[in-house]
């Protein structure tokens, strides 16, 4: 699967802190509201969510879905791609998860990003709506560990 | 007596940081570079890999077993110690307090490894790897334990 729509304005630089031997996370904050805070929705698109350093392993990923119904058949999913061209290394991290109803969910253990990876890796999040959204609160966490010891 | 540490590295934490922290330990098998993290093991000999904060509690740990070990009745633990016997030889006093071989051995990542040190700890602890059998020559595996040590 190539990330050919994908809305990348600027690469986010991997975030870590010197000798800080703690777990890291990644967060993407949505809201229907155009009022309130959180990143801009953008159905279709791959949005770049932040950037997990080489030689990190990915812990987890979760999708808390604080307000459903943005509208019937809305999914959220949740991928890394080990260039930020887009066309290499895709792989799943959270597969499509409706966002018809409020629930936290948590990819099986299965997705084949989760774990150690010697790359880069660059976590992208999609929004699939085909009908309009009216309302919704929906946030994406990605908690990995970087440091060697 | 097989090579020992004989400095220990002390447990680390950060000031006033309300964050879960860990302990990473990625064995490599075959050619590991420590410049990349990665580190060999001598079946039979603890390698220490962090030390726990007294006064933390010990939360699920992570694994990712890329390549498992190979060789005859291989093994791999993840526990406390070490103490001493008799002749001074080093032994790990639980060898898989918070990871099993079990658990390590298996192909793939699991979020969710827990052991029998899972929770309070009321000291320092020492943390080891331990490879057992023999013949190993590849295997892959990356562990994360977690842990909180603020206390407010």
């Amino acid at each position: 699967m190539a990330l050919a729509a994908t809305l990348i304005p600027k690469p986010k630089p991997a975030r870590d802190y010197p000798n800080l031997n703690a777990i890291l996370g990644i967060r993407g904050s949505f809201n229907v509201d155009p009022n309130a805070p959180g990143l801009g929705i953008v159905p279709g698109k791959y949005v770049l969510l932040g950037t997990i350093q080489a030689r990190s392993s990915i812990i987890s990923a979760q999708l808390v879905v604080t307000t459903g119904g943005l509208a019937a058949g809305a999914t959220y999913e949740l991928l890394t791609a080990n260039d930020i061209s887009t066309t290499v290394g895709p792989q799943s991290l959270l597969p499509a998860t409706s966002l018809d109803a409020a629930g936290s969910f948590f990819p099986t253990g299965t997705e084949p990003a989760l774990g150690y990876s010697n790359e880069r890796r660059y976590v992208f999040g999609r929004l699939t709506s085909a009908a309009p959204l009216t309302a919704g609160r929906w946030d994406a966490i990605v908690r990995y560990y970087t440091k060697f010891d | 007596m097989a090579t020992y540490p004989k400095i220990l590295k002390p447990a680390r934490t950060y000031p006033s940081v309300n964050a879960i922290m860990g302990i990473n330990f990625h064995y490599k098998a075959d050619n590991p570079d420590p410049t990349l993290g990665a580190v060999g093991l001598t079946a039979g000999v603890p390698k220490h890999i962090g030390t726990i904060p007294g006064g933390s509690i010990v939360l699920a740990g992570f694994k990712h077993t890329i390549a498992v070990p190979n060789g005859t009745t291989p093994t791999l633990e993840i526990g406390t110690g070490p103490t001493k016997d008799a002749a001074g030889n080093p032994v790990v006093a639980d060898p898989d307090a918070f990871a099993t071989s079990a658990v390590l051995m298996a192909s793939g990542v699991n979020a969710a490894v827990v052991g029998a040190l899972n929770g309070f700890v009321a000291q320092d602890t020492p943390v080891f790897a331990l490879l057992g059998g023999t013949g190993t020559t590849t295997g892959e595996v990356v562990v994360v334990l977690q842990f909180y040590t603020q206390k407010d």
